[in-house]
């Protein structure tokens, strides 16, 4: 395997860092956060620009590797990074109750104008982070605090119904449930003695007294697009939003569509960047190429915190990695492609070209929903990139076998689209509840295919994912299905196919019926652009980034996905194995370990006999502070509700400390 | 995944003759070593001889058959004759030693006993041998001596042709199955005589089997990988017209062994009936998937034919009989097959046409597009859905049919006719002719024969694979000729299917078929022309008489012998694949548990494991496993044997490793260990 080119470390820096590992942040209401903080060491006597990441996965045992290896780098190159536990994380104090809550963007909003005030800092502040505080920084920049100049958002969503790991296309994601299970596992672990003292076990147990298994008590109480996910949209009114704005992520993650809308939409200062890469920051890109993510970034906070023309802004607004197709491989390292640009989104260079894949008036064709297509899908968001873990998509030769399909024929030359695709179908369906997936896939001359983009669309949101339309039972109804963005180019000789399915398993939890599915109609239209000039080159440069954070491995973690038929029940297990083995923090004395094991069990013919399953363990140790987390979340439905079970349980010492069960039985709502 | 319940044999305890039963009888041999016999016999017969029904196999009639022979061997004496089951030399309770499968010194050893039974005051002096597998080999080979006394045979689940259907092979290419067998087989006769039987010397006896014994897959069986004069031996197809008896040819289309049927039907020249029923490797009074028929009743008609001079009629029926199938939803599990029985009156038949289909660019049809090249190499994982060659362990136990093929067809190249206007129904053997180029030496071709639903699933209905360097001959090969195009011809196994209107049918052509067939040492791409391939599929029109087809008796058999369960069995079947690495997994457990037998007052414990694995994209990760074990205990007797062979492949040869160990208590008294490297004989 082509492996793809590991950072640079750097340890030289135009500025000395100090670095301090707890300071509090105080909140109106008195409670306390705790932040992380890199700086240049005459900061005092030369304010410099903040860069705060927000987020709540505990910067001192949680992403202290990641903090480590970005945060020194950017106070080295003259900022105060830092890095704050969300309220009732981590070391700080409080309660945290769901996610993005409009106390923790008030706390964010406030946290900002403290850090402004400091005597350190020139009261330019900026706001990063990936994933959550990749949403956050769009949340809080919507509420405009007059420090905030810039944010960099990575891998994360304008709209938290369309394009978050809960939803897509209406359809529930058996990722919404492995989030709600790792979140409900991260938050309820202790803080650290060291930085809270005597009162951390008191602390922990009002934690666990008040934490709840939120992707049953709320996530999945708001099964459509109500108030609920419309709160930190900030799509709601993209012009809230008026600082600077880059918009970073790539086509392997689960939120690489926001990036395009952003662009689309923000009438401020923007930038949008899409590698190839999964759930991670471009730097440590995975599949390759990484990127020298860390100087780009520091172009934009110069530009934007600091004043300097540094020409970032006169450079093409979107820049995405146009990815060829290489043989599917669940772990690919590095991606065939180039580097091409648009000087703005939407872009006029962009053509469309369309197929009409099957005419209506032809013999429509009919499928019945195996549940077990989808096997070669992956996950929905690769978060387990980094080599380790088998995400992807493989090939698809096994799941288009079981669905319909449209194709072109052999494609004279070469083809390239760059944006969303587009699949106008009729269709009808003999039950009143069905979704389709539809992929968009590159069939190589060998019959090699591998998945370009794709999307779900439940049919009951046909028309709005607020006010859901009935299905008409046996009729034909117009749909239109926008692929998730892609650029990507087919190579001649190539055939472009269109797959579709009404199941589409461990992906999507199944609708309650087996449905079959008839299409009298096929049209594919996608968005071709022309190769220019100045496709192409190396615009970024090798990665680099600062020294990673010293760890001793004690046990190794080891990963793995495996799926298991059993022909005599008919039941396909998929078992996924994410052991983060047992590590020490050495400059904090400190062991940790993390596991989790998932189990996605159903048998071909029953979609009732779905069973999702995820087991979670964290260890904490030092002399003094000995803690230990299990939790558990099992989904199963019937035709007409969600069964969703929790269990979380916790040992401190060894002996046990708290001990909770929930049982909820949530009704379907028009999924 | 099983739905409908296969009708159990009625159990009959009362007969027309008291029966009397022997648990052992020596036969000796000229040489003289002695064969075990059981022998089930009316009480009367020393008065009122009776012609004798020889079953003669080295599966151990006293621990190992014996759940398949008290319900048939009993049944047939209360009908008035001397059922014999005879253990081969050197397995069971018979003395010296078994060296191979179908030796000449077995078929010399029956020609013997049947003399000797011929020659029992309880005997009329005619003879007739049955049995299935082995049994039904052996009768065919048997009766190509000619042994005076034997009148008639019935053989089930055989072949006339040891190289190309018996589990070795198949059109030329390594059947996997063939390990399963030959690893099978290997721990089978590793066993030892019960001291009951054999008395002091049993474990003298036992030792000298463990040290004479080899493994004879990686020996014999991989020393011949062409159609050679090995496997000529003992294949009756060499020259047919040695058979003189009449010859009863039975089995099923879900078994290994169908083709040889219609084959001895059409070149037999003696006296033939054939009756191909829905069935797996099993006997039609007890056959999955269903229906079973009243098996016993009709071999009943048989002998009294021809070993009592009974004029019933039974040759004047149609020659051939066979269940003509209707699509179901596949499953590996199968219990009851839709369809109904019709009859041909002579095998070939006149009332067969021949449709002929083009493989076409855009599909299966009977006119012929302009030719195309189409490119194609398999995933070395398709085939997952292919179930195993032969389904020994139906029996609602084991999934062992093939699967919905739609995931393996969307990994070859399909060719499928536009949903069928009218009903097509087919008897016989359709043959596929490919024009076809590859771009190595060594290559295979699999073809299966889809029936598509409506709704999109895909059931095989018949299939064939063709070595390529076997193209035109199986005895001397030779390899292709990089990018050269050849036209080769693919017999598909016989079958009869009806295809409703509005399925499709489907030929789906691929590189690689594992784990059915090991494959070839690289990863082929092949280039087929369409417009110049065919499939040419056998057409019976369906006639008024079908209707008059009378229906068999219902099943029945005599009682199974006192069998207590101690751990029940298990059988799966799970595919298992690694998506981090590509490698597939096909695990497979057949543990028959352990159970009591009191009448010997023993306890047995048997089990088989195989675990298949083959990492996408190299055709060399190609490996198996098969794993045995068996124990016996009385009292504080208890023995136990186990093995292992594990094969694996190189581009240029087999790897072949094997294990045998014996054990009396927890004390292992033998262990020994094979390492066998094969050179690849353009396989």
């Amino acid at each position: 395997m082509n492996k793809p080119l590991q950072p640079r470390i750097v340890t030289d820096y135009p500025h000395k860092v100090r670095e301090i590992e707890h300071m509090w942040v105080p909140m109106p209401d008195g409670v306390r956060l705790s932040a992380k903080v890199w700086l240049p060491e005459d900061a005092e006597d030369h304010p410099v620009p903040v860069i705060l990441e927000y987020i709540p996965y505990r910067k001192r045992d949680g992403t202290r590797p990641r903090d480590d290896t970005m945060h020194p780098w950017w106070a080295g190159h003259g900022y105060a990074a830092v890095r704050l536990d969300i309220r009732g994380t981590g070391e700080s104090e409080g309660l945290i109750t769901d996610e993005y809550t409009a106390q923790e963007l008030q706390d964010g909003f406030d946290a900002i104008a403290w850090l402004a005030a400091q005597p350190w800092c020139s009261g330019s502040v900026g706001m990063t982070g990936i994933s959550w505080g990749g949403f956050n920084g769009l949340q809080i920049a919507a509420l405009r605090p007059p420090a905030l100049k810039a944010i960099v958002t990575l891998c994360s969503t304008d709209d938290r119904y369309a394009d978050d790991v809960h939803f897509m296309g209406g359809t529930i994601t058996l990722d919404n449930w492995f989030w709600g299970a790792g979140f409900f596992q991260f938050m309820a672990r202790s803080a650290d003695p060291e930085i809270q003292g005597e009162r951390w076990r008191e602390q922990w147990r009002e934690r666990l007294e008040q934490w709840e298994p939120v992707a049953s008590t709320i996530w999945l109480q708001h099964q459509r697009r109500d108030a609920y996910w419309k709160h930190g949209s900030v799509c709601e009114n993209h012009d809230d939003i008026t600082c600077a704005v880059y918009a970073a992520g790539g086509w392997e993650d689960g939120y690489s569509n926001a990036i395009p809308r952003l662009l689309a939409n923000l009438k401020g200062p923007k930038k949008g960047l899409v590698g190839p890469w999964g759930h991670k920051y471009p730097h440590i890109g995975v599949p390759g190429p990484a990127i020298d993510w860390m100087h780009e970034s520091l172009k934009w906070w110069d530009h934007w915190l600091k004043g300097i023309d540094n020409g970032i802004m006169e450079e093409p607004q979107y820049r995405v990695w146009m990815r060829e197709p290489s043989v599917p491989d669940a772990m690919l390292q590095m991606a065939e492609g180039r580097w091409v640009s648009e000087p703005s989104w939407p872009s006029p260079r962009i053509g469309a070209r369309s197929w009409s894949l099957l005419a209506d008036g032809n013999a429509p064709v009919t499928v019945k929903a195996r549940q077990t297509v989808g096997s070669t899908g992956g996950n929905w968001c690769p978060y387990g990139l980094g080599g380790t873990s088998p995400d992807l998509a493989v090939d698809q030769s096994e799941d288009d076998g079981r669905s319909l399909v449209f194709e072109t024929g052999a494609l004279d030359e070469r083809f390239e689209f760059m944006g969303q695709g587009v699949v106008k179908l009729k269709v009808s369906v003999d039950k009143p509840q069905a979704f389709l997936a539809v992929r968009l896939v590159d069939v190589a001359p060998d019959g090699t295919a591998a998945r370009v983009t794709y999307q779900l669309l439940n049919l009951t949101h046909r028309n709005d994912h607020e006010h859901l339309d009935a299905i008409p039972v046996g009729q034909p109804m117009d749909v239109e299905v926008r692929l998730n963005d892609m650029a990507w180019s087919f190579p001649a000789g190539h055939r472009v196919r269109v797959s579709i399915s009404t199941a589409y398993w461990p992906v999507i939890w199944p609708s309650p019926e087996a449905v079959a599915l008839t299409v009298h109609a096929c049209d594919l239209t996608l968005p071709e652009r022309t190769p220019q000039g100045d496709d192409g080159g190396d615009p970024f440069g090798p990665p680099e980034m600062a020294t990673p954070t010293a760890r001793t491995v004690v046990t190794p973690g080891r990963s793995a996905r495996t799926v298991t038929r059993d022909l005599i029940t008919g039941e396909t297990i998929t078992d996924q194995i994410e052991d983060h083995g047992t590590w020490r923090f050495d400059a904090i004395d400190l062991e940790c370990s993390e596991s989790l094991n998932v189990q996605y069990r159903i048998k071909d013919d029953d979609p009732l006999s779905a069973l999702a399953r995820w087991d979670a363990t964290s260890t904490r140790k030092r002399e003094g502070w000995d803690i230990k987390v299990k939790s558990s979340y099992t989904v199963r439905a019937t035709k007409e509700n969600f069964i969703v079970d929790a269990e979380l349980e916790t040992w401190d010492e060894g002996k046990p400390f708290f001990h909770r069960t929930w049982s909820h039985t949530v009704p379907r709502d028009g999924v | 995944m099983m739905v409908t319940q296969a009708t159990q044999p009625r159990m009959v305890t009362e007969f027309p003759c008291a029966v009397k039963e022997i648990e052992h009888v020596w036969v000796p041999m000229s040489d003289g070593t002695r064969l075990s016999a059981r022998i089930w016999i009316p009480q009367d017969a020393e008065t009122k001889p009776v012609p004798a029904i020889l079953e003669y196999i080295p599966y151990r009639k006293r621990d190992g058959t014996r759940a398949w022979d008290d319900p048939r061997h009993r049944w047939w004496a209360g009908h008035g004759y001397a059922a014999i089951r005879l253990d081969i030399r050197g397995t069971g309770e018979s003395e010296g030693t078994i060296t191979d499968e179908y030796t000449p010194q077995e078929q010399q050893d029956a020609v013997e006993a049947i003399a000797w039974i011929a020659a029992q005051p309880w005997c009329t002096g005619k003879v007739g041998m049955t049995g299935i597998s082995w049994g039904g080999f052996n009768s065919l080979q048997v009766a190509a001596h000619r042994p005076p006394a034997l009148k008639a045979i019935i053989t089930h689940c055989s072949t006339d042709d040891r190289y190309a259907d018996d589990i070795h092979f198949m059109g030329g290419t390594m059947l996997v199955d063939n390990f399963f067998w030959g690893s099978g087989f290997f721990e089978f006769m590793a066993r030892q005589g019960d001291p009951e039987i054999q008395g002091e010397r049993w474990k003298e006896q036992w030792l000298a089997r463990l040290e004479s014994w080899e493994p004879v897959a990686a020996t014999i069986w991989q020393e011949h990988q062409r159609r050679d004069a090995y496997w000529k031996q003992g294949s009756v197809c060499e020259n047919y017209a040695d058979i003189t008896c009449a010859v009863y040819a039975v089995g099923g289309w879900a078994d290994g062994y169908s083709n040889a049927i219609p084959r001895m039907l059409a070149n037999l020249q003696c006296p033939r009936k054939g009756l191909v029923g829905p069935w797996g490797h099993k006997y039609p009074q007890d056959a999955i998937p269903g229906p079973s028929i009243g098996w016993m009743q009709e071999s009943l008609r048989w002998w009294d034919h021809w070993l009592k001079d009974d004029n019933n009629g039974v040759m004047n029926e149609p020659m051939y009989r066979v269940w003509l199938d209707e699509p179901q939803a596949p499953d590996a599990c199968l219990a009851m097959s839709r369809g109904r029985w019709v009859t041909e009156p002579a095998w070939p038949s006149g009332n067969i046409g021949e449709q002929v289909f083009h493989l076409n660019s855009d599909g299966l049809a009977q006119k012929k597009r302009r030719s195309t090249m189409l490119e194609h190499s398999t995933p070395l994982t398709m085939g997952a859905a292919g179930g195993v060659w032969c389904p020994y362990g139906l029996g609602g136990s084991s999934p062992d049919l093939a699967t919905d093929q739609r995931e393996d067809d969307a990994r070859s190249l399909c060719f499928d006719t536009a949903p069928l206007e009218e009903r097509l129904e087919v008897l016989g053997a359709p043959v596929v002719r490919l024009r076809l180029a590859i771009d190595k030496e060594q290559g295979m071709v699999a073809v299966r024969l889809n029936d598509v639903a409506p709704d999109g699933s895909s059931l095989r209905v018949s299939y064939g694979l063709l070595n390529l360097s076997h193209r035109k001959s199986h005895e001397k090969p030779r390899g292709m000729k990089t990018g050269a195009m050849v036209d080769v011809e693919v017999q598909l196994n016989d079958l009869a299917h009806a295809f409703p209107a509005g399925h499709r049918i489907r030929v789906a052509v691929s590189t690689s078929y594992w784990p059915m067939a090991w494959p070839s040492p690289e990863s082929v791409t092949m280039t087929l022309a369409t417009g110049r391939s065919t499939l040419c599929l056998p057409v019976r029109p369906p006639r008024g008489e079908d209707k008059d087809v009378p229906d068999f008796a219902p099943p029945e058999m005599a009682p199974l012998p006192e069998m207590i369960e101690v751990v029940p069995g298990t059988g799966t079947r799970h595919v298992e694949r690694n998506m981090a690495s590509g490698e597939q997994v096909v695990r497979v457990v057949e543990d028959g548990g352990v159970y009591r037998m009191p009448g010997l007052g023993l306890t047995l414990a048997d089990g088989a494991r195989v675990e298949l694995s083959i990492t996408e994209g190299d055709p060399t990760s190609a490996r198996g496993t098969w794993t045995w074990h068996s124990r016996r205990t009385r009292g504080d007797w208890d023995v136990t044997t186990t093995s292992q062979m594990t094969v694996t492949v190189s581009r240029e040869a087999f790897h072949i490793a094997t294990d045998l160990e014996a054990f009396e208590g927890d004390k292992r008294i033998f262990a020994r260990r094979w390492n066998h490297d094969v050179k690849r004989d353009h396989l």
